[in-house]
Parts: structure tokens; C-alpha cells; sequence
């Protein structure tokens, strides 16, 4: 909603019933409400408070923050009600990076060398909980942080068995449970996959990602406790140049990619939807990728400008923000949200820590800060 | 849900609000459900002739709160979320500050869950971007913290102080 310019406030206000204060406060973007502790000692005391927050995350469905989890000291975080972008400082842990994120915990890890144990985090309030290492997994091939309605929540974990002794073939997975506290192996053992770069998503406790070699996606069903592929043909032109990602916009699985066919996309940055087929049955197998957008011709000029998605280096990355599907590269300082409800396209502007913080890869998350899970 | 004995009952029924200048308003019973204060009010008196009085409430604003509630009695079945977005938004974009301050004053009053929260939200979105000593004047709230304290909350919360 946008708020008339400059108004100046009547002296009314100054009548508005306590409760209903409180009321409104709790409908503040979270940086409002915090700048807003410096009024008086009750504000401060009532902002920071349990009540308060808990009551923040009971209240209407917010759109979270984009949150951009450069390397280095800051990681930024995108708020649409502000239209602001803001540095949060990333916690200082030796060899870890943010890996993962759900509600408004972030999982810190390690995908490029030995990582025994992960570790979650509230960025905003500023609380790290180590976990308990995992029970075989040495080398993390693909992590995903799950957390439920009533704040507990579950990760799961792909990779490898300590290489030297390992005589079992394929990656094994393991899933960490918040109620238990403990890691436990999933009977599954995968064939060698080449899992995308992409974060993957969860739906309805069901975790998708992109494999690769040839392109596809597969699903580990937590229920279940297994694996299984999505029978259903990716999209012609999704190859290695296409930087295919999985995004998740308020339960509906959405694919962006470039796609290089010359007959279905020329280059152009396409949202795809996994939906049911158009006259075909009603099982709940008939599925098929079906084109939702085209990213338009003006904007991809300038999105093209500002990337290199041409040459290898740069891909793209995107994740999905409450009815926000976004959209940035690697090395492209720009974001670009693209409206599901309203159909429209926005730029997003450029995070605060750009240039600095791409050398390392690149993640990009929903977060909703001061969200019910309390570490 | 409904608390009538029987449900023609409840069709039929019309309910009469009487407002501070003494005008009297006829709605639908679905449409005074959405009030919880109505509907708690109904449940002791069951269908009533009489005019149920809002000694606080106007009838510019009585006015209002009828238009959204008729709008809102069947929005969540018939109508799509962007069009009922786009709704609310026309209702509150150039309301002015009198009107916002009563109409949130008897949404709470009449319980009516949905508008508080979008007059919660307006009212919000308008001072979300305000200074904080902005804030001390519309809320008439005195400063009583000592500099040093003052810079001390700056700091806790020093990143959303922005760049």
C-alpha cells in the first residue's frame, strides 16, 4: 500500500487508545519497529518484547524479506514493504557460510570442504545453536533447512561417508530432527547424482531440486523417507547454459531458466509452473512444465546488461518471497521481482554489499525475521 | 456458527443499528456476524425489532464499516484475492486521518477482526518511513531517555538504522 507523501500527522493520534498503538505497531516492517525503540522507554520495552513478538509472527501473512546471503561481514536483506535493502551482519563462524534458511532461521555450513556439524542461526536476534554432527555424512552434496508451523523443524542432508574408509557406493542421507535432536539415516541410498547449484525447495514436507547430466528434477519425500524423480519433461532449451532454478511462490513449484532454444525461448529468462495438464486427466501424476512468463523485452535488455549470463561465470539466482519470484545473477548487482498476483515486474535495486561478497557462491532466501521458532 | 435456533431464520432476519445521531441502519444478519461484539450482542437478544445502539459510533462511520462488511460477507468464496486486495485499497487510499482514527476506533469496538487489521496496517504503511521524533509528536509521547541511553538503543539496533 502506498502512503500519501510527506503527510504531515494530525495532533489526533495522541488520543489513539494504548492497545490499539500496539496494535498498529505490530503491523510495522521490522526495521520500522526497531528504529521505533528510540521513541520512549515503553516503546523500547513493549518492541522488544516476547509478547511482541510472538505476536508479530501470529498476525497477518507479511511478505518475508529477500535475503541475500553475500560472503564476507554482511549479508543483505531485501524488505518490500520499505523498499529498502538492509546489511545484517553474518555470524562470525570459522569455516561456515549460510547454506540454508526457512522462516527466520539461516543454516550455516560448509559445501566445499569437510563438515561434519552444522550450526542455525537467527541473524536478527543474533543467537547461534550448534547441532550435533551428523552421523556419517562428512562431505555435504546438498542441505535444506525445513521449518514447520509449530517451530520445529528438520534438515536434511545429502553426501558422502568419509572417503577413505567408504566402500558403500552413492550418497547417503541423513535427517536431523528439532523435536529429538537427533541426526538419523534415511534407508535411501542414492545412486551418484550431480545435484544443480541451486538451493532446492520444500512443498508440503517434500524437498525438490534440480539434478543434472541429463537435467531433471528429483524429490525426497521426508514422510516416505524416500527419493523419487518428477516424471514430467523439463522444458525444451533447459540445458547448461539455461541456469535452471527451482523457486516455491505460496505452494506452487516454479522453474526459472534461461532458456537457449532457438524455437521456444531465444535467450530469454522464462518462468515456468508445474501444473496439471491442460484436458488431461485429474490423477495427480498428469503434470507438466507450462510457460507462466516471459521476462519483457525492456526489461531484458537492461537485466542482460548488467550480467554475463552469456559466458559460463555468471547464473542465475532466484528464489520465491511470499507472491515475489526473484531474480539476480551471480555476478549482476540488480534484483528484479516479478509479481505472481498482480503480474508485474519491478526492479528491486541493487543490494548494499555489490560488488564485494560474489566471490563465493551465491544463495538467496525468504526470511521472515522474528518468525515463531525460537533458537 | 450461527446462533438462531434455525436457519431461515438467520436468512431472513434483518438486523437494525442505531447510530450516535440516532440514524438507523438495516443489514443483513451474515453482514453484523462479522462482528463478534453483534454477534455476541444477537446471540442474548436472538432476532430483534429493535435497533441495537452505537453510542460511539457516527453514521458517516456506521456508513463504512456497512460497505466494507457487505463487500467482505462473501469475499472468500467468490471473489479472488487480488481483486479483494485491490478493494480494500481503494477503500482506505485517500481516507483522511479523522475518518482512519474513527473507523479503527469502531472496528475494535465491533470486533470486526479483518478491519482492524487492515486499518492497522494503513495506519502503519503511513507512518512506517517517520522519524522517530516525528513519532514522539503524532503519539504525543515524551523522550525520557537520557543521551546516553538513546545511543545505546541506536546501537541494538543499528542495522535498521539502514545505511
Amino acid at each position: 500500500m502506498e502512503a500519501p507523501e510527506e503527510e504531515i500527522m494530525d495532533s489526533l493520534w495522541k488520543d489513539l487508545p494504548k492497545d490499539i498503538v500496539e496494535m498498529v505497531l505490530l503491523f510495522l516492517p521490522l526495521a520500522s519497529a526497531m528504529q521505533f525503540k528510540s521513541v520512549a522507554k515503553e516503546w523500547r520495552e513493549f518492541l522488544g518484547s516476547n509478547c511482541h513478538y510472538r505476536t508479530r509472527s501470529a498476525v497477518e501473512q507479511r511478505t518475508p524479506w529477500l535475503f541475500l546471503c553475500t560472503s564476507g561481514k554482511f549479508s543483505c536483506a531485501f524488505d518490500f514493504s520499505l523498499k529498502r535493502w538492509y546489511k545484517i551482519l553474518n555470524p562470525p563462524l570459522y569455516r561456515q557460510s549460510i547454506v540454508s534458511a526457512s522462516g527466520n532461521l539461516v543454516c550455516l555450513g560448509n559445501l566445499v570442504a569437510d563438515c561434519r556439524a552444522l550450526s542455525l542461526c537467527d541473524p536478527v536476534r543474533k543467537l547461534v545453536k550448534s547441532l550435533p554432527p551428523m552421523s556419517r555424512i562428512q562431505f555435504i552434496h546438498k542441505v535444506s533447512l525445513n521449518l514447520q508451523r509449530d517451530g520445529a523443524y528438520k534438515i536434511m542432508v545429502v553426501g558422502e561417508n568419509d572417503r577413505a574408509v567408504n566402500n558403500l557406493r552413492g550418497l547417503v542421507t541423513e535427517v536431523y530432527d528439532s523435536k529429538i535432536e537427533i541426526w538419523k539415516m534415511s534407508g535411501e541410498t542414492m545412486a551418484e547424482a550431480k545435484f544443480g547449484l541451486d538451493a532446492g525447495v520444500w512443498i508440503n514436507n517434500r524437498f525438490y531440486c534440480i539434478v543434472e547430466m541429463p537435467y531433471g528434477v528429483v524429490i525426497f519425500d521426508q514422510k516416505r523417507d524416500l527419493w523419487e524423480e518428477l516424471e514430467v519433461k523439463m522444458p525444451a532449451g533447459c540445458n547448461d547454459m539455461s541456469s535452471p532454478c527451482l523457486v516455491e511462490c505460496r505452494g506452487r513449484l516454479l522453474l526459472v531458466l534461461r532458456n537457449s532454444s532457438t524455437e521456444s525461448g531465444n535467450g530469454k529468462v522464462q518462468i515456468w509452473e508445474l501444473m496439471k495438464k491442460r484436458g488431461g486427466l485429474k490423477e495427480k501424476k498428469d503434470l507438466e512444465w507450462g510457460l507462466l512468463e516471459e521476462m519483457p523485452e525492456n526489461i531484458e535488455v537492461e537485466f542482460m546488461a548488467s550480467s554475463r549470463l552469456g559466458d559460463v561465470s555468471d547464473r542465475l539466482i532466484c528464489c520465491g518471497v511470499g507472491e515475489w519470484v526473484c531474480i539476480m545473477t551471480q555476478l549482476s548487482g540488480s534484483a528484479l521481482g516479478f509479481n505472481l498476483v498482480i503480474k508485474k515486474w519491478e526492479w528491486l535495486g541493487k543490494d548494499p554489499a555489490f560488488p564485494q561478497g560474489r566471490t563465493c557462491h551465491l544463495y538467496a532466501f525468504p526470511l521472515q525475521p522474528i518468525s515463531h521458532c525460537q533458537l | 456458527m450461527a446462533e438462531l435456533p434455525n436457519t431461515t431464520m438467520a436468512n431472513e432476519c434483518k438486523v437494525k443499528l442505531k447510530s450516535k445521531d440516532d440514524k438507523i441502519f438495516e443489514v443483513e444478519y451474515a453482514v453484523a456476524m462479522q462482528s463478534q461484539t453483534l454477534k455476541n450482542a444477537l446471540a442474548h437478544t436472538g432476532c430483534t425489532d429493535t435497533a441495537l445502539p452505537l453510542h460511539d459510533i457516527s453514521s458517516q462511520i456506521l456508513a463504512k464499516v456497512i460497505e466494507y462488511c457487505e463487500y467482505h460477507v462473501n469475499a472468500a468464496n467468490t471473489i479472488s484475492e487480488k481483486d479483494v486486495k485491490t478493494w480494500d485499497e481503494e477503500l482506505v487510499k485517500h481516507m483522511d486521518q479523522d475518518t482512519l482514527f474513527r473507523l479503527i476506533v469502531a472496528a475494535k469496538y465491533l470486533e470486526i477482526h479483518n478491519l482492524v487489521d487492515l486499518m492497522c496496517k494503513t495506519i502503519a504503511d503511513r507512518i512506517k518511513d517517520k522519524s522517530v521524533e516525528e513519532l514522539r509528536e503524532i503519539f504525543h509521547v515524551q523522550n525520557d531517555f537520557t543521551p546516553e541511553e538513546e545511543e545505546q538503543v541506536r546501537r541494538e539496533t543499528k542495522w535498521a538504522h539502514g545505511e
